[in-house]
């Protein structure tokens, strides 16, 4: 066995475990384990980015998902002080089962799909786009300026959208007490 | 230069919502009304621009653009319903935000940014900038769904929307990861020339997946069963003219683009056995009857709507299903002609009967239970007059837009060579008779019932009369005098499925004697290749272009299988796409 199998393996079973524990129990009924669950996916993320030789993305996902967003995180859960029954009991309903009926069908379709298919799928060597450079910050700063020029401009409005809404939904109300 | 007028239409839209929350900033409080009609005009001209300007496909030069937009009639026709619904839903929200204590000019600005995402979004042929429109064009509703802040539902309807938005938004992301691993590229035009020519480790199986996440992710913004939960609650707890645009553009933007995406994938015959395109059928026949049974037993005038929206998201994904061959290029599919159209009448319709609604408030308390709006159209003769129209309209009624709408699309859907056909226009009759019934139970309440109580509506402002005016009259317009209506449905539809632009150079290719010139191999991002290497032979291209988008058809070659067999399109598109191929 290949150790960049190994290492793939293990990095994908700790992301898909640290997102499941984020959601399921008994991590996920406590909001601070959850946060920290979901730091271990976030990291591991990040692992198999470096894995796929896109180093400038890993360093985002740590700086930014594992750094800023999960401190953001934590202090929310911490501003809020949730506690236990505030969170109500972990119920099983009939729309739960629905759900989770339906993913694992679609997850079992596409696995076989996919499984079948796998031989199909050609030499990794072969994927176009896999310059030397590939990954690096030059190539995706050359890229974010040039090709995909316009949804990094779109990104602006996007943020500038999200602030102004930040803005409306938390601004307290004229005339008259808090929002 | 010549590009920046070129897509003049999305900048100008984007400006409209900076010029208003600039002005926002210069008026005092209690003169907002006016940048309500700052952004009307804005978004009518950005409208009037892009179906000025990009009536034939526009071939632009700049390389950072070429890449990621293609602009057409397709987007022409679907930019400007998004606009001009957010032009109309400006004005109906004038008189209607002050009183929630919406004394802002937010709602505008984000109404104008919310039409911008819409119109990039049908125009984006690049997955990453369809995602930032959608992305851009949600984002706004679920602050606008969220807008009234002193109501629980409010806060339910921002919350549920933008939850279920963002999982719809993941799997759309998914879906886009898919493609990019089936094919290696983010361009619909390069993934459908990949997928053609089965080269370079494509895998159609990835790709049939990513269709399915499409589907579900887009079902779900169009409120299609049974991705439309939220439906009913966000109608509900969103102001009228927020969710009557909600109604109308989001539709509009979200099925131009879910027919774009899926019936350029359905070119792909290795996809189109995977996913098979019945499945809109079933989710057609689902949304119509689940929305008109369930729309019986709603006691609100919002939820009612909302589950009539359901239907006609039903009726919709039946007229995608009805897809007829596109003329010329051969073996092809494309939307049919009616599409486009009944989005236009259903968003004048809601947009109108939203509007009207909002009319019927009491002093900042939102209640439009029926029992509430009894007898309410005597006092308020007109609102009740452009509701009556609009949900005429919504209901199908001659002679106004809806009827020959509905009509039109019903007769594509029995024209389709399917067992299913006759069924399924039948069960759509069975089902708009149903939700007849709860269409005339709002006019029967306002107008036949006594009055419960004595109820105060919003005093009416200039632009609100003058938006609802415009919807009866589109209405009208739409029903007595549809043929350039139609004809341009019929274009726009032309423009649906991408192999157009990228299979526009192929045609070029195969319709001059040697493509010799432009069949050396060109690897991404290398070569130096002037830019007319994309058209092979001088005096051929553009009138082979033209001559085939409308019917050419060369007799010696059949198109289609030239068109699967040379891979020589990939390569050209990507020379043409590369930043790097210009001296």
């Amino acid at each position: 066995m290949d150790w960049e199998w190994f290492a793939f393996g293990l990095l994908a079973l700790l992301t898909l475990g640290g997102a499941l524990a984020v959601v399921l129990p008994p991590f996920g009924r406590n909001p601070l384990h959850a946060a920290l669950a979901l730091l271990l996916t976030f990291t591991s993320l990040a692992g198999l980015m470096v894995m796929l030789q896109a180093h400038l993305v890993a360093a985002m996902q740590v700086l930014v998902y594992a750094g800023a967003v999960m401190v953001l995180f934590v202090f929310v859960v911490l501003l809020l002080n949730l506690r236990r029954q505030d969170l109500g009991d972990a119920r099983v309903t009939p729309w739960k089962v629905v759900g989770v009926v339906a993913v694992l069908a679609f997850l079992g379709k596409a696995g076989t799909m996919l499984w079948a298919a796998l031989p199909l799928l050609g030499d990794p060597a072969s994927c176009v786009g896999r310059e030397a450079e590939f990954g690096q910050t030059r190539a995706v700063a050359a890229d974010l300026l040039t090709t995909y020029l316009v949804p990094f401009e779109v990104t602006s409005v996007l943020l500038l959208v999200a602030v102004v809404g930040a803005l409306a939904i938390a601004r307290r109300q004229r005339g008259g007490g808090a929002a | 230069m010549k590009d920046l007028v070129a897509i003049s239409p999305l900048w100008v839209s984007a400006l409209t919502g900076l010029v208003a929350m600039a002005l926002d900033l210069l008026t005092g409080s209690g003169r907002k009304s006016f940048l309500a009609w700052v952004v009307a005009i804005g978004l009518s001209l950005s409208a009037a621009l892009g179906l000025a300007l990009w009536r034939d496909p526009v071939i632009l030069s700049f390389p950072s653009l070429v890449a990621v937009l293609h602009l057409d009639f397709h987007g022409a026709f679907f930019g400007a319903l998004v606009a001009l619904f957010g032009a109309l839903a400006a004005l109906l929200a004038v008189p209607h935000l002050p009183e929630q204590g919406i004394d802002e000019g937010e709602t505008d600005a984000l109404l104008a940014f919310s039409a911008f995402g819409g119109q990039l979004l049908v125009v984006a042929v690049d997955l990453i900038t369809l995602f930032l429109g959608l992305e851009v064009l949600s984002l706004s509703l679920y602050v606008l769904a969220a807008s009234r802040r002193s109501s629980p539902f409010g806060a339910e309807a921002g919350l549920k929307y933008f939850l279920l938005g963002g999982v719809a938004s993941g799997l759309l992301l998914l879906a886009a990861a898919f493609l990019y691993g089936a094919t290696g590229s983010l361009d619909l035009r390069t993934i459908l020339d990949r997928l053609l020519a089965g080269s370079g480790g494509t895998d159609p199986t990835l790709a049939a997946l990513a269709l399915v996440l499409i589907l579900v992710a887009l079902g779900f913004k169009v409120a299609a069963v049974p991705f439309h939960f939220w439906t009913p609650d966000v109608y509900q707890g969103s102001p009228p003219p927020v969710t009557g645009y909600m109604a109308g553009a989001v539709k509009a933007a979200a099925f131009a683009v879910l027919a774009r995406l899926l019936l350029t994938l359905w070119e792909v015959p290795a996809v189109a056995a995977l996913g098979s395109r019945d499945v809109l059928l079933w989710l057609g026949i689902l949304s119509v009857v689940v929305g008109s049974v369930l729309g019986v037993v709603q006691d609100d005038a919002r939820r009612i709507l909302a589950w009539s929206s359901i239907v006609h998201a039903g009726y919709l994904l039946l007229g995608l299903w009805a897809v007829e061959p596109r003329e010329g290029i051969g073996g092809l599919w494309t939307l049919n002609g009616s599409v486009p159209f009944y989005l236009l009448a259903y968003g004048i319709a809601s947009l109108g009967a939203f509007g009207a609604l909002g009319v019927f408030a009491r002093g900042g308390h939102e209640d439009y239970r029926l029992a509430r709006l009894a007898g309410l159209g005597r006092g308020h003769p007109a609102a009740t007059f452009v509701l009556m129209a609009s949900v005429l309209s919504l209901a199908g009624m001659p002679p106004l837009g809806g009827f020959l709408a509905k009509f039109r699309l019903f007769q594509h859907v029995v024209a389709v060579d399917s067992p299913w056909s006759i069924p399924a226009v039948v069960i759509a009759v069975l089902a708009s008779v149903v939700s007849l019934y709860y269409y005339l139970r709002i006019l029967k309440v306002l107008y036949f019932d006594e009055p419960s109580e004595e109820t105060a509506g919003h005093a009416s402002s200039p632009a609100a009369a003058f938006a609802m005016a415009a919807t009866v009259v589109a209405s009208l317009v739409l029903g007595i005098v549809p043929t350039p209506f139609l004809d341009a449905g019929r274009r726009a539809a032309q423009g649906t499925v991408l192999a157009a632009g990228a299979s526009l150079e192929r045609v070029a290719a195969v319709a001059t004697p040697s493509p010799a010139p432009v069949s050396a191999p060109v690897r991404f991002g290398e070569g130096v290749v002037p830019p007319d290497a994309r058209r092979p032979a001088p005096p051929v291209p553009v009138q082979v272009i033209r001559d085939a988008v409308g019917g050419y058809r060369p007799p010696e070659a059949p198109l289609d299988q030239e068109r699967r067999r040379a891979p020589d399109g990939a390569r050209l598109m990507e020379v043409f796409r590369s930043p790097k191929a210009r001296p």
